[in-house]
Order: C-alpha cells, then structure tokens, then sequence
C-alpha cells in the first residue's frame, strides 16, 4: 500500500527506484504506467492527467506515451521476435505491413538480434528476449520507459549489458527512463535514485555507488 | 488491431497448443459431420418417398386420360374415371395454354406384338434347363428357342410414346440402364411385365439391357394382301413401374412408325393416350386439375398424399436437425471450455497486451476470432465428413435396393446444407466463445505485472 | 530525440501470404469437389454409346410360302433371311397372299412398291408350275414385276428359281420340263432388270440327291429346306450390301 507519494521526473531524467521485496516499487511503476488507478491522488505523466483517463484512452496513453519492460520479459510465445516488435506497432495503428517489418528489423538490430528475427521466445536465452522486449518498448517512440526488475530473471553479465542497452537507447531516443530494481549495479548507473520502504519515497543519493 | 492482425495472432495462439485446437476442431467436426449427415439422409429419403409417390415423375404432376371427369369424386387424388372421352389435340393445346401449367407432356400408344429375342439372356425360362432338374437356364450360342417348335408372342401389348427429354417429368423410374436417346426410331424401354414373360425377376433386370425385342404389327390389308411387319429395337433400359396403358416405352417416333403401318394410309397419327400435366407449382395443383376438369377431362394426382407425406417428413427433418443441433451444442461446450482454460492460462499475457497498448475489443477479437476459426475448422472438416458418411450410407442402402430388385437412390444434397453447416458451426463458436472472450477483455492491464 | 519513422513502401507479398492464399484456393476446390460429388444421381441417360443406324433398309418377301401367324415366323426362310442378312435396324413385311392368288396380279406390285421396299425377294413359280402355266405367261408377269422394282429404284432384288421336285427324276416329267422353261426365264429376266438370281434350284437338287429331307409333300419346304433356302439368298446377298 502507497501513501503520501510525491514524484517528480524531469523529462529525459533516468531514474532508478529500489526498496525491499512488498515496498510497492512495481505497484508505483504500475500507476505511472497507468497500469493501475491510485485511490487518490493525481498522476501526471508526459503531459496526460491519468485520472481522467480510462478504456480507450488509457490505453492510447499506454500504447503512445509508455514503453514497459517486465521482469518476465512479458512477450507473446506464439509469436516470432520480430512479430512481438511488430504487434506494439499493429496496436498503434502502423498498417503498412512493410513499414511494420522494416521497423521491427531496425529495432532488433540495434539491440544486436539481427540473426534472431525468427525466433520464437521459447528459442532465446533469458538476455535475448528481454532484448526483445526492451525493442518492442521503443518501437513507438515512447517519452518514458519504465521497466520493472528489467534484470531480474538475468545473470550478472547479461544484466550488465542489458543496462548498457537500456541507457544507450535513452540517450538515442531522449526519453526518460525509470527502472525498478534490486540490482545494486543497474539502480547506480540512474541519475537519481529513489527508495521506497514503508509506503514513503527517500531521495537515495545523486547516484549509487 | 485491425481483423487481419487478429486473425493472424488468433491463428497463431490456435498453432502454439495444437492438440487442445485439433480435439476442439474434433469435437465440432463430429457434430458438424452428425448434422451433415442426418440431414442429408433425411433430405435424399423425403426426395425418395415423394418420388415414390409421384412414380419417379414431378412432384407438380398432374395425370389427365381420355376420361370425362367424375363430378363426385373431382377432389380425390386418383378419382374412378367418367365416360371415354377422347384426348385431341386440340384439347391438349387448350390444357397448355391454361394459367399455372408449366408443360404438356402428351402420351401416344400404339398396339404391338413383341416376340421373344432370338437369344434370351441366361436365366429366362425361354431357354432350356441346363441338365435335367437344373434351376440354372442357359440359351447356347445362337440357340434361337424359336427354332425348335412354334413362336409365341410373349407379349401382346402397347407401346407408348413421350417425350423422354422430359424424364424429370414423367413418372417413370428407371431400374437399370437408361431411357432410348433423343427421336430414336430403334431404342425402347422395357417394363418389368417384359421380364416376367421372359421368366425373369427385377433383380435380372440388367440382364435384358442390349437384348432386342422383336415388334411386330399387322398391317391391314388395301388389297390384296394382309401384311405382317416385323422390327427389332434395341432395349436400353427397364423401368421400375408397371404402366397400366402398355410395357414399352419409346419416342414418338417409334410409336408413329408402328401405328401408321397398322393404319389405313390417310387415319391420322397415333391416338393420345393421356397426357402429363405439371403445373408451376405444387399448390397451384389443385387449381389446374379444376380446369382441366371444366374443359372436359379427367386428372388424377397425388397431391393430397404428397403434402400430408411431407408433413411428415419435415417432423422427421425436424427431430434430426434437433440431434445434430444438441450435438453442435455439446461441441461449443467444448469450445467455451478451451477458451475459458486458454484465458486463465493467459492473463499475464493479456495483461501485456493492454500494457502495450492494445484496447479491451482488440483483447475480445482475438478470442473470439480463436473460437470462430475453430468453429469455421471443424465445420468444414465436419461437412466434408458428414457428406462421405452420407454418401456411404447411401451406397449401402443403394447395394440392398439393388438386390431387391428396386431402383436405388439418388444422394441430393441441397448446396445450402453445406454452406449452412459451415456458418453454423462458427456461429455456434462464436456464441460458445463470447463469454470467455468477455472475460479476458475485462481482464485488467495490472495482471502484466501481477505475480 | 525522437527518431523520425520510416518511409511508407508498397505492401509486398510474403511467403507466409503466399501460404495463405494456396490453402484458401485449395480449401474452395475440395469443397467445391465434395459439393459437386454429392449432388445428382444416377443420369438418365448414363449406358453404352447408341449404335447408329444406317440407311434405311426395308425388306418385303413376294414368295409362295407364306406365314399365317408370328408363331411361325422363325422357321421361315424370309425370316432366317431377315435375322442373318439384314442390319438390326432393317423392317421386314411379309404379305399375307390369298388362297388362289396369283402374282400375276397387277396390285401386287401396287402394294409391293407401296410399302418402299430397299431389299426384296422373290421366290415364285412352283405354284403356276403346277397350275401348268405358260412360259409365256410367267415370263411376262415375272417381267412386270421385276420391271417395276428396277423403275421403282429398289436396290436389291433377290430372285429364287424354281425348286426341283421332290422324288421326280429330272428329265422324265413334263412338270420338271416346265420348271426348267421357268427357271431359264427368271435368269433371263433377273439379269435384263439387274435382280440377283438365287440358284435354289441348284442347291435343292442337290441336297435332294444326297437324300436330305429338304421338302415335304406338294411343295412345302420341311425345317431343314427352310435353312438352306435362307442359306442360298444369304449367300447371294451379302455381294449386294448397301447398308454399311
């Protein structure tokens, strides 16, 4: 259970949150992602008042505005790597069918799977699906990435470059970017570091050690 | 998410659990397939009994002979007849131009003597036993029965000429071969009378096709001389009924042929024996025996058995579409069941699909469309099933009326039952999967994150 | 920075399209196929090929020996001529001839030509032989007729001579004289109106001499002189085939 949380991201800012296991990191990542609905309160995220926003719109915020990527990697097994690129394109409306390829290739080669487009998840390793999961994310140009234990299922060397990929991509595409961990390495390469324990959120430091 | 891409995504879910989509696609296909074939069956026997009922011709047809009417009997399906009134052809022409008749198919006789064939088929008993005590006949090569002691004719009798273009319309029902080609002066039909005088039963029927009959006529005498005329015809077909105006069965042509040599040169054609009425309806029947009845003769047609049997036979399609309808029920049953596992199965992944953008009807087309392209699935495979089960049914009905002697029967499937059982089935799926599909879309995009 | 999206190219086909396209075209054919196989029912009209008749082909016999009812019909020669010379199609008329008639009779012909006979056989004389007819007479009614058969175009003609008689020796009656006058005039005649003569004569004779029991009393012919009647104008007649 939240209460009395006040955040404020700058835009383009890169942003970690850690806390023990039931601090109510991933419901707070939920919320902004407009996930979740808080009881009170207002959200604002890129401009959007999320309280007045539900059904269609709320979807629209997610699908335009946000890019998640789960701890679980959060991808479609029926579908190949690029397929799951592609479907956060087919829900925003991209029907050039070409247009969606081109894309979904572009992404996956840049977070170097060029020779995985096919695959289906069952077939890649922990680290390349999130791979995926992390292009999908980007794929519309979201202004904020949240991502939640984005490193969670992953070894300390995969998790490693899955840090690097996610600050490269936020540099690339100016976006701001807020990750959930318990990752020491991953929360100290954020800007700024929040803790969350008790339901209330402390300024950690500037930058993790 | 535009149709296509849900058809895609719903496609791919079906792929990734292949063999709960195949027993899903196995239970609608048996249930299609029961529908299917309960309905054709039903459908092929109601075209059988009506058939019967006309003899083998239209449903619409009315039979007039060259009778007055009976006033007191004129609403009855087959009524005593009146006076002998003879049918013109000036009457004919009148009774076609009547509103609601669809056409006259006028009926000549001829009287006509036949001869046995110069080599009857094995088993007559025209031939000789072949041993003393034997049941078995055999007729040896060109063993003529008539070469021995005097010919008899085996028939005397009438031939009847029609238009047999018009097959559909008589009533006559063929029981082995087929019926004489368009204005053949040389092919006949054969009834099963002709079988009986040559000692054979319906189950030989086959065995007079090819055979030739022997007409003869006598020709009156001018002058000087009576004159006996001989012709042989090839027989191309038996017919399953027996005509009560004569047992062969040919074009005009032939008829013309035999009546004019036994005619007085300048006495017309052959008289008209009856016609075959069909009207353009099966309830503007009664209407058109009326009028044929005012301009002076006498109709006979089962109308009156034909709609109380059919009655009867829609109860019949009735209940069989019941047990084909319950069976597709218990299928769908099957289908909600997969769907409702499928979403239980899936809430995380639903709940990613909302995180990434996708609305509540996108979630509730995907489901929806994975339950009506199982339906669409098994609907087909079913009514292609349900058509072979058909088909084979028929086959063995078909073996057991052959070996009785009867003409058999002939598959009709009308084209809406497939096309029907194909939409039925999906829309039966479609039904079956809309609470499941209502359940997901509900879901809330929180269960992307939820442990 | 937000990177610009791609440029719009025209939609392309893929396999996977490809793919799709193939199962709904065959999906349409087996159920296209299946619908067309369970329709219809046995045709009307299903059976061998109908033979096809030739041309027309009416036979009429002018003979002596002639068939009171159908019942006979079969042992007749005319008959036996009909069934194994003649095409399946052909019509045969046999004139029922009075008591007492004679083929001199100018309405036999009438009636002859009325029925439009193609094929005709004539087998006379054993009766005006033995009404002691003269040559004359017999040359010129036999002339008559043959005579108006040729002018009526009929394209065969089949002509018998006379029969020998039975238990006679050939050279020592007057009635085996007149038969041989007979037959020299129906050579003649046949070959001045382009008929075909029969040597029946012949054919009897010798079978007579060999002891056959070819005739029967008077002139009636047993079963036996019916078949090799119909066996001499068999003979003869399948030289004059116009009907293949």
């Amino acid at each position: 259970m939240l209460h009395d949380i006040s955040l404020e991201v700058a835009e383009g800012e890169y942003v970690s949150l850690v806390g023990p296991s039931g601090s109510g990191k991933t419901t707070l990542l939920s919320l902004v992602g407009g996930l979740d609905h808080p009881q009170s309160g207002e959200i604002r995220v890129g401009g959007h008042d999320l309280r007045a926003l539900s059904g269609d719109g709320l979807a629209a915020f997610r699908r335009e505005t946000v890019g998640f990527v789960f701890q679980h990697f959060g991808l479609l097994e029926a579908l190949t790597a690029k397929e799951n690129v592609e479907l956060a394109l087919t829900l925003a409306g991209v029907s050039n069918a070409v247009q969606r390829h081109h894309r979904a290739t572009h992404l996956l080669e840049r977070v170097g799977l060029a020779n995985r487009l096919d695959h289906r998840p069952p077939e890649l390793s922990g680290g390349e699906r999130q791979r995926v999961a992390i292009a999908r994310a980007i794929a519309n140009s979201p202004r904020v990435i949240l991502a939640d234990e984005p490193t969670g299922d992953l070894d300390d060397a995969t998790a490693a470059d899955v840090g690097d990929l996610l600050e490269q991509l936020r540099a690339e595409e100016g976006c701001t970017l807020v990750v959930v961990t318990h990752h020491r390495q991953l929360a100290a390469r954020a800007e700024r570091s929040l803790a969350l324990g008790a339901g209330e959120l402390v300024e950690a430091r500037g930058a993790l050690g | 998410m535009n149709w296509r891409d849900a058809v895609t995504l719903a496609g791919r879910e079906i792929r990734r659990r292949p063999a709960r989509a195949a027993l899903t696609v196995l239970a609608v296909a048996l249930a299609a397939a029961l529908l299917c074939a309960l309905l054709a069956i039903a459908g092929t026997a109601r075209t059988r009994v009506l058939s019967q009922l006309s003899h083998g011709g239209s449903l619409a047809g009315i039979s007039v002979e060259p009778n007055a009417p009976n006033p007191a009997q004129a609403t009855l399906d087959d009524p005593a007849p009146g006076l002998p009134r003879p049918l013109t052809e000036a009457a004919v022409t009148q009774i076609s131009r009547l509103q609601d008749v669809l056409m006259v198919l006028p009926i000549v006789v001829a009287p006509v003597e036949l001869l046995p064939p110069a080599t009857p088929p094995a088993g007559s008993t025209l031939c000789p036993p072949t041993a003393v005590g034997s049941s078995t006949r055999s007729c040896g090569q060109g063993q003529d029965p008539g070469s021995a002691a005097t010919v008899t004719p085996v028939l005397t009798t009438s031939a009847i000429g029609a238009n047999l273009g018009q097959v559909n319309a008589l009533p006559i029902t063929l029981l082995a071969g087929r019926l004489p080609i368009a204005g053949s002066g040389a092919e006949v039909a054969v009834d099963e009378q002709y079988l009986a005088s040559l000692g054979l039963t319906s189950s030989h029927a086959s065995e007079v096709i090819g055979t030739r009959v022997e007409l003869v006529t006598f020709v009156p005498a001018t002058g000087l001389a009576t004159t006996t005329r001989y012709q042989t015809a090839e027989i191309v077909g038996v017919l399953d009924e027996e005509m009560t105006s004569g047992d062969i069965v040919a074009w005009p042509k032939l008829i013309e042929t035999l009546y004019s040599s036994e005619t007085p040169p300048g006495q017309g054609t052959a008289p008209i024996d009856g016609a075959i009425v069909i009207a353009k309806q099966l309830s503007q029947v009664s209407p058109v025996r009326a009028a044929i009845a005012a301009i002076g003769y006498s109709t006979a047609a089962p109308v009156g058995l034909i709609l109380s049997v059919g009655r009867y036979l829609h109860v019949v399609e009735l209940v069989l579409s019941g047990i084909g309808i319950v069976a597709l029920a218990i299928a769908a049953l099957g289908i909600a069941n997969a769907l409702f596992a499928a979403v239980r199965e899936r809430r995380r992944e639903i709940g990613v699909l909302k995180a990434i953008g996708a609305r509540d009807r996108d979630v509730l087309r995907v489901f929806l469309l994975e339950a009506g392209m199982l339906g669409a699935l098994g609907g087909l495979f079913g009514t292609v099933l349900g058509m072979g089960m058909a088909a084979g049914i028929a086959a063995n009905a078909n073996a057991y009326l052959h070996s009785q002697g009867l003409s058999g029967v002939a598959l009709s499937v009308p084209w809406p039952l497939p096309l029907g059982a194909v939409l039925g089935s999906c829309i039966v799926a479609l039904v079956a999967g809309a609470l499941p599909a209502r359940r997901a879309a509900r879901l809330p995009a929180r269960e992307a994150v939820d442990a | 920075m937000r990177r610009p999206p791609p440029a719009n190219d025209p939609p392309r086909r893929t396999p996977a399209s490809n793919r799709r396209r193939l199962a709904v075209a065959l999906a349409s054919a087996v159920l296209a196929g299946g619908l067309a196989a369970c329709s219809g029912g046995p045709n009307a009209f299903s059976g061998p090929a109908p033979q096809r008749a030739g041309p027309v082909v009416t036979y009429v016999s002018v003979t002596e020996a002639q068939q009171d009812q159908p019942g006979d019909a079969r042992t007749s020669w005319t008959q036996q001529f009909y069934r194994s010379s003649l095409p399946a199609w052909a019509t045969a008329y046999e004139l029922d001839l009075p008591s007492g008639w004679e083929f001199s009779e100018p309405s036999l012909i009438s009636e002859v030509l009325a029925l439009r006979p193609t094929v005709v056989t004539v087998a006379l004389g054993l009766d005006e032989a033995f009404d002691g007819t003269g040559v004359l007479e017999f040359a010129g009614a036999l002339r008559q007729l043959l005579v108006a058969l040729h002018k009526a175009g009929v394209p065969t003609v089949l002509v018998a001579n006379v029969l020998p008689l039975p238990g006679s020796p050939p050279d020592s009656s007057e009635l085996t004289s007149l038969i041989h006058a007979y037959n020299v005039t129906i050579a003649t005649e046949s070959a001045a109106e382009d008929a075909v003569l029969v040597d029946a004569h012949d054919a009897f004779a010798r079978a007579l001499q060999t002891g056959q029991p070819v005739m029967a009393y008077g002139n009636s012919l047993t079963t036996l002189g019916e078949n090799l009647m119909a066996g001499a104008f068999e003979a003869e007649a399948k030289h004059h085939v116009f009907w293949r």
